[in-house]
């Protein structure tokens, strides 16, 4: 919302210049988004009276003005449309240098000398109007310093105010907030009658069908009126504001909008059926072309003014076309009214229409005070429009609005904000804020609210006032965390801290990415944990079809960020995510699981001078995934091979824990590979954290270390190529004698000369015993009886 | 006797002798072989002991044993020096380029997200707040309701919404989390709660669809809008620097009474006025406010009884000020020439 630094001293003393205001009032929790100055800097400009004005000889668009300021009569060539005799005008003189930078010189133009400029507003940088020259009023005195003429240079503020503050949607709700602040008298705009005749029985029937939704709906009629232009004072302040001068009525609307906070609005008379005014719900379907000059449909949640036949405006939101206030109006019917404001921010949305209006009825505006408002712009517009009757105050008060009181204790009050307040000191407060003590009673108070503090509804927001205004800088910092609370352990941040600094230990990049994906993205690489043909939860409302989806996999998105690194040249990639999937279990329903997403694609480490780079392949990477798992203390897990359409199918498989699905890993595959623009030999994993989480043992365990030296023995082994490897591990477990401490695999080789459909591997067998050397008599008679059985149970040969 | 005598004086001359001229380490072999060996000189004295008379034998013993001895040790230091030598020279061949550049073994980074997110867990737990999380797909009730945002409020327009479903939604804050920690614990909590909100909010430089949020709270008997404005204070300190200065002004927010946003001095410029902190030398990062009473009523505790303090802060947000980045989806794009700064 914007305010005017010089209309504010209209309604209150401000001993402060504008940045210094702006400060407070951002303290006082108006917050000022931003200072504009205008009119500033424009020496050399004057009044100027045009008092002559003839056609251009050599131009058809020029005119060669007479213009008179003071005593001095100057000649200026001038273009605009708009200029004609008798206007007073800004008369740009030779040294004036315009906001833009233009430099004001005499001049001959076509022919003709021109001795200064007559400028548009946007010219003088006072307002966006450069269609033609700014015609100013009646108040400003030829010859004089246009500069120094009141209302021309000001101070525009933007405040940005929360939806709690509606009361501040004005000049006066600023000039309030100012005033106790300050201590400075408020002046509420002074206005007297018109010497206009009263017509007393002029009167129209208001009716209000639904009390809930319009409490009060009031209205004068004003006859035999003159639309016009507006003068310039009235266009010059609701222009700087930020709105677009129309006409007299619509001006009056919005000036006191803008100075008092209620909307208004004004219907022609005449177009009015009946006439008469139905406040009502819309029909289902009915429809209204609004002033906007769209057809608006409108249901039966709506509220709409009526006249016998049809709306003729939408309630608080936007007025309708067919009534529309024109130069030809004589007669008009000018409204106020205070509306549901959760019925005029229903209907707002729903037709997708935000106007001045509807922004402060939704956030609730002055049940009492509205009738000031409208009385204002009534007898402002009889004014200005030389109107020949004016009708008393026409009201329909369905429900008359009740008073608001509060009972508050200043003990608590003092114990919230934590700071030691005496009773007296809070009722100072109380009393500045202008809310009226209604009963005492010790330490408690009944208050009553004005009617325009529609945000004050409990003990709590009298604590907030009091706060303000005491200054929440000056509350003092109490010392943190004195009282024991009992704390919980949270594994799960456990878990993620000490896996982010193992994977960065280990060389990779943390990532984090958009939980928002495409739609498409699922259907390329599906979640694994979800059923078949499962479709991701959407969002009903995305931003673009890229946001639409939640993630199902946190792989689609890691390997976008490898392809991205790829294509910068990044030579070894090495990343990881820790994040939620949503695993859809019904089109609008999904699971969350935490999980953790390793990739990593081309050289483990980046190429340099002393020679070719290390390659990730399967064994590299399972060997790290085995490695974090091993850290984790994390062993009762199988590895079997799982198909993935996404996976390189005899390079990909799962990790299991009976029937518990653990997590995946494998190659790419290959034409996923060639569409994403990354390395064939890129590698992805993706674990159920929470089950990790959940297994983890961080703690350690301890073993003694062994007295007694160990003695190793080989087997050599020759087995079916179709034998894997978990099922000769699963052998050597059935079959493991008690000296056995370890084993592993030394080699496997297929090829000459071993024959055609077998393979090769040498195993190694440690054996210990705890309480002595063992001899190497009794390690060969163990091993031998071991290998025996082995060989004899995977039917192999020994080599 | 005699002559044995002075036969073991000539070989030790000789030995030593031919030793000190001796230039590498196989002419020291050779030598040991001619002296030391199964046939060599010295070994061959010992035949002769049978030509001496049995009194004699033990002193031209000991003296053979002597000079056996004494060959063996000047053969071993001659042979040392060799090997020191070799050594030596080795090293020399063996010198590298130190100045060249070493084999790569990078390591990882963390993301500065999670960065910043950790500092404030860890500010937060050294004064005793646990954490607490919540789900991200969220009941609309704990997401406005309970919070004290009905329908078709003003206040929801604060936070554009991704809807799910009817009555389900994407959070649009972590204070939800409030809640659901207040329905299945007893005051006093103090609690923190970390986590990824959403925003129906255009991708650009200043604004993502996605981002994270601290959300804490702390309900007691008697907790105070000091005790807050203690906690911010020190929060600010440990996070932005020992010199940090706050500043809180009145605000609003639903679920809060009084409510205040919380300015720290810019950090960028210390306080002297730069772009970022648009000349005002604060930077606001941080909303907060009395828990009202609708809220803790909503998660089942007594307002008469107990009152709290709430704060939120987001996380890119306060990343963006604390390294000067000026687009926010540099955190998503995960460029690694970027997150290798970190
Ligand atoms: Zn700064």
């Amino acid at each position: 919302m914007k305010i005017s630094y010089s209309w504010l001293q209209e309604f209150v003393d401000v001993p402060y210049t504008p940045e210094v205001l702006a400060d407070k009032l951002t303290l006082l929790g108006l917050e000022v988004a931003s200072l504009t100055p205008i009119g500033k800097n424009l020496s050399n400009v004057v009044v100027g009276e045009v008092i002559d004005l003839k056609p251009h000889p050599q131009a058809d668009k020029l005119k060669v003005c007479t213009v008179a300021a003071g005593a001095k009569k100057y000649n200026v060539v001038c273009g605009a449309p708009n200029v004609a005799v008798g206007q007073r005008v800004p008369l740009a003189l030779e040294g004036c240098v315009l906001p833009d930078g233009m430099e004001i010189k005499k001049t001959e133009i076509r022919g003709v000398g021109s001795q200064g400029m007559i400028c548009s507003q946007k010219e003088l940088g006072l307002g966006d109007d450069a269609a033609g020259i700014m015609v100013l009023g009646e108040s400003f005195e030829p010859g004089t310093d246009f500069n120094s003429a009141k209302g021309i240079t000001d101070c525009i503020f933007e405040i940005e105010l929360t939806p709690n503050r509606p009361d501040c949607l004005s000049m006066t709700g600023i000039a309030r907030e100012v005033s106790i602040l300050t201590g400075n008298v408020l002046r509420y705009p002074v206005y007297s009658k018109p010497e206009v005749l009263e017509k007393q029985d002029d009167n129209i029937s208001i009716t209000i069908k639904d009390p809930s939704l319009c409490e009060n709906y009031s209205a004068y009629i004003i006859r035999g009126i003159n639309v016009s232009p507006s003068p310039f004072w009235l266009a010059n302040k609701i222009e700087k504001l930020g709105m677009r001068s129309i006409n007299t009525v619509v001006d009056v609307t919005n000036f006191v909008l803008l100075e008092m906070g209620h909307p208004l609005h004004a219907f022609d008379l005449n177009k009015l059926k009946g006439p008469q005014i139905i406040v009502r719900r819309a029909l289902q379907c009915e429809k209204i072309i609004t002033l906007d000059s769209k057809e608006r449909i409108l249901d039966k949640s709506m509220l709409v003014i009526a006249d016998s036949d049809d709306p003729v405006a939408v309630a608080g939101v936007m007025g309708g076309a067919s009534s529309e206030v024109s130069v030809e109006t004589t007669d008009i019917l000018l409204e106020g009214a205070y509306f549901n404001p959760v019925s005029i921010r229903k209907t707002a949305k729903s037709l997708g229409l935000s106007t001045e209006a509807s922004h402060r009825f939704e956030r609730g505006t002055d049940r009492v005070g509205f009738q000031k408002a409208l009385q204002r712009a009534a007898y402002l517009i009889a004014e200005l429009c030389g109107a020949s009757s004016i009708s008393p105050l026409i009201e329909n008060n369905a429900l008359p609005a009740e008073e608001k009181f509060i009972v508050c204790n200043t003990k608590k009050i003092s114990s919230l904000i934590g700071v030691e307040l005496s009773h007296d000191e809070i009722v100072a407060f109380i009393e500045k804020l202008g809310i009226d003590i209604v009963q005492r009673n010790h330490e408690n108070l009944k208050l009553s609210i004005p009617s325009y503090r529609v945000d004050i509804a409990i003990e709590e927001d009298i604590v907030e006032e009091i706060a303000r205004l005491y200054g929440y800088d000056k509350i003092p910092m109490a010392r943190p965390g004195s009282t024991y609370v009992e704390c919980e352990v949270n594994k799960k941040l456990i878990y993620s801290r000490f896996t982010r600094d193992v994977l960065v230990g280990a060389g990779f990049y943390e990532t984090l990415t958009c939980s928002l994906v495409s739609e498409s993205v699922n259907k390329r690489i599906p979640c694994w944990l979800s059923e078949p043909n499962m479709p991701p939860v959407c969002v009903q409302n995305p931003i673009s079809e890229m946001q639409k989806a939640l993630q199902a996999s946190l792989i689609p998105n890691l390997l976008d960020v490898v392809a991205v690194n790829v294509k910068h040249k990044a030579e070894a990639v090495k990343l990881f995510e820790l994040g939620n999937i949503f695993v859809p279990v019904s089109p609008m329903q999904a699971h969350e699981k935490y999980m953790l997403c390793i990739a990593v694609a081309g050289n483990i480490e980046p190429a340099s001078w002393h020679g070719s780079a290390e390659l990730w392949d399967f064994y590299k990477f399972k060997g790290f995934l085995v490695g974090y798992l091993d850290i984790l203390d994390i062993k009762s897990y199988m590895v079997d091979r799982v198909t993935l359409e996404y996976l390189h199918q005899g390079r990909s498989a799962k990790l299991y824990d009976g029937d518990t699905f653990i997590g995946i890993f494998g190659q790419i595959h290959p034409s996923v590979a060639i569409d994403l623009g990354v390395p064939e030999n890129t590698f992805i994993a993706e674990l159920d954290a929470q089950f990790l989480i959940d297994k983890m043992n961080l703690r350690g365990a301890y073993s003694p270390l062994p007295k007694y030296p160990a003695v190793e023995r080989d087997l050599a082994i020759v087995v079916d190529r179709q034998i894997n490897f978990q099922q000769i591990a699963e052998t050597l477990a059935m079959f493991e004698p008690p000296l056995m401490e370890d084993w592993k695999l030394v080699s496997l080789y297929e090829g000459d000369p071993i024959p055609e459909g077998k393979k090769s591997l040498s195993l190694r067998m440690r054996y210990r015993s705890a309480d002595s050397t063992l001899k190497d008599e009794e390690a060969d008679s163990v091993h031998n009886d071991y290998a025996a059985q082995v060989v004899r149970k995977l039917g192999c040969e020994l080599r | 006797m005699f002559e044995i005598k002075s036969q073991i004086s000539k070989i030790k001359v000789d030995a030593e002798s031919l030793i000190r001229s001796c230039e590498n380490k196989n002419e020291i072999e050779q030598l040991r072989v001619r002296f030391l060996g199964k046939k060599g000189v010295v070994t061959a004295l010992y035949k002769n002991l049978k030509d001496i008379t049995p009194e004699q034998r033990p002193e031209v013993g000991d003296l053979i044993n002597t000079l056996k001895d004494e060959v063996a040790r000047e053969l071993d230091c001659k042979q040392s020096f060799f090997l020191r030598e070799s050594l030596r020279s080795r090293l020399v061949e063996e010198e590298l380029d130190v100045t060249l550049p070493g084999k790569p073994v990078t390591l990882g980074r963390i993301h500065p997200i999670t960065k910043v997110l950790q500092r404030v867990i860890d500010i937060f737990q050294a004064l005793g707040f646990s954490v607490a999380e919540g789900p991200e797909i969220e009941k609309e009730y704990y997401n406005f309701d309970a919070l004290n945002i009905p329908s078709h409020h003003p206040a929801r327009d604060m936070q554009d919404t991704f809807f799910i479903d009817v009555g389900t939604l994407l959070r649009t804050h972590t204070s939800p989390v409030q809640i659901r920690v207040m329905e299945n614990r007893k005051p006093p909590v103090r609690v923190i709660a970390p986590g990824r909100v959403y925003r129906n909010e255009a991708i650009n430089a200043r604004s993502y669809c996605l981002f994270h949020q601290v959300e804490g709270f702390y309900v007691d008997k008697h907790v105070t809008f000091a005790d807050l404005k203690g906690i911010l204070g020190h929060f600010s300190r440990e996070m932005f620097g020992a010199k940090t200065a706050i500043r809180i002004r009145p605000s609003y927010f639903p679920f809060t009474e009084p409510s205040l946003e919380c300015d720290v001095s810019c950090f960028l410029c210390s306080a002297k006025g730069c772009r970022v902190c648009k000349y005002t030398g604060w930077l606001e990062i941080l909303g907060a406010g009395m828990i009202h009473p609708a809220v803790l009523k909503a998660g089942g505790f007594d307002p008469d009884e107990v009152q709290g303090y709430a704060f939120g802060m987001g996380i890119e947000r306060t990343a963006l000020l604390l390294y000067g980045i000026n687009d926010i989806r540099l955190f998503f794009e995960n460029d690694m020439r970027f997150l290798s700064q970190f």
